[in-house]
């Protein structure tokens, strides 16, 4: 493609060489501004990549200051996030985890961030809440989705807003906090009908690895029917109840407050898996500006050693190999002749001068061949 | 007590063991001494915006729900709308 590019471009500039005017008379006449642009053409563009170096720049700045911004609330909620799992463990080992329970009402609750430039965390999550909704919906059975965050909520839309009960936002306007996310939990209670809710976030495992996790909180008639029937739930006959309660309301209460704990600790470790990875993301896309300035400043910095004189380049055939070469022409005196450095072609042509490039074609081909030792130079294009 | 009395008089009241527990954890906050006690309060401002959907449609945020937003006591308090 940039081969077919580079003789596009080349039949474009040739077209003034050929013209009988000399070459200075071509350049102050009404020709079209590409063509004028033959010589000196790469200074023109210093501007242009002056102000993308700046935008660049910018960028880069901006992105440095996200990155430290994340890895100091990184660290006051990494702590928080890791103590936090001690909430769940207890119930874990009372009711176990039992992602694989078969039940008709499932609510999947997604947990996502409100903000973007946080890598592919939402994604993940998303993408196994589809999962978990396809491998849990069949004829009697429904699932239902509760979206946390902004994020997930605008990638649910777009195919499964049908299935949509509940959505939460502006949950870390104030710093995460149990009354806030038990509050919260209280609502998805009161205002969905569940037999297993399953909590989809992303663990926080170390700054650069976030495992998507699912939780299970059964509602407790669920509990009951597993316990009773011997199933997948833990052996709660085994501990004593106190007071004059029966199973089932300690059963309502402990999954309550499960639901809570659980969300709790998702909703945090979810949270720091959000600025780890929006850290590691801000890392890699300010060295990716840095590259990108780097290789914006050679540009830049390139066409100030070669304003004088103007090179152009020019594909030639030689005749008798019948190969393509490459070669530098550089304009002699007052445009009369081309000096040509061979690039490629080996044989022992380094520098040949070709006259009278703006005179006659046909007049110009034979000297050219004469200059250049019989080989037979035949110029296809000349290009910037 | 409540009127039934095999269940707990918050429970009939409509409350669930969540806003039962977190009022309680409020009545033990306000039993702190001053520097403590603020601290302890900031730690309980809810805040977020919930809405429900209806036919692949959201709804308007925070409708008919017991906390818009505010302190937690008075949202806890109010009781469910359901």
């Amino acid at each position: 493609m940039a081969m077919a590019a580079l003789r596009r471009e080349g039949r474009r500039s040739l077209a003034p060489l050929i013209s009988p005017h000399p070459i200075n008379a071509a350049r102050s006449s009404l020709v079209p501004a590409e063509d004028q642009a033959l010589y000196g053409v790469r200074s023109i563009s210093t501007q242009v990549v002056r102000n993308r170096m700046k935008s660049v720049k910018n960028i880069q700045k901006i992105t440095k200051a996200m990155k430290m911004v994340a890895a100091s609330k990184l660290r006051a909620i990494q702590t928080r996030a890791e103590n936090s799992r001690g909430l769940w463990q207890p119930f874990t080992a009372l009711l176990g985890d039992t992602p694989s329970v078969d039940v008709k009402k499932n609510v999947i609750v997604t947990v996502s961030s409100d903000k973007g430039l946080c890598g592919g965390i939402n994604s993940t999550s998303v993408k196994i809440s589809r999962a978990l909704h396809k491998l849990n919906s069949g004829p009697d059975k429904e699932s239902k989705y509760v979206i946390l965050g902004e994020k997930a909520k605008a990638q649910m839309i777009r195919d499964s807003k049908k299935d949509i009960e509940l959505s939460i936002t502006e949950l870390q306007k104030n710093p995460l906090n149990y009354t806030q996310v038990s509050v919260l939990a209280d609502d998805i209670l009161k205002n969905v009908e569940f037999d297993a809710l399953r909590i989809i976030f992303n663990k926080f495992q170390s700054v650069v690895s976030f495992i998507p996790t699912v939780a299970t909180v059964l509602s407790p008639e669920v509990v009951e029917r597993e316990s009773e029937s011997g199933g997948k739930v833990g052996d709660l006959d085994a501990y004593e109840i106190e007071g004059g309660e029966t199973k089932s309301e300690i059963l309502q209460n402990l999954a309550e407050y499960q639901f809570s704990c659980v969300l709790f600790n998702a909703v945090l470790e979810n949270a720091c898996s959000e600025q780890g990875a929006r850290m590691s993301a801000m890392d890699s896309s300010s060295r990716n500006a840095g590259e990108m300035l780097d290789r914006l400043t050679l540009t830049y910095n390139r066409p100030m050693d070669i304003v004088s004189p103007p090179i152009c380049y020019a594909i030639v055939q030689v005749r008798s190999y019948g190969q393509l070469g490459c070669i530098d022409a550089t304009p002699g005196n007052h445009g009369s002749c081309w000096t040509i450095r061979l690039r490629s072609i080996k044989k022992g042509l380094n520098t040949k001068m070709i006259p009278g490039i703006e005179r006659d074609t046909r007049e110009r081909e034979r000297e050219r061949e004469t200059a250049s030792g019989g080989v037979g130079l035949r110029l296809l294009s000349l290009m910037r | 007590m409540a009127s039934n009395a095999a269940v707990p008089f918050w429970r009939s009241a409509g409350m669930t063991y969540i806003t039962y527990s977190n009022i309680c954890a409020n009545l033990v906050r306000n039993c702190l001494k001053e520097p403590h006690k603020t601290e302890a309060l900031t730690r309980e401002k809810v805040h977020f915006s919930v809405s429900k959907w209806a036919e692949g449609k959201q709804q308007k945020p925070n409708f008919g729900f017991a906390n818009p937003c505010g302190s937690t006591l008075e949202c806890l308090l109010r009781l469910p709308t359901r």
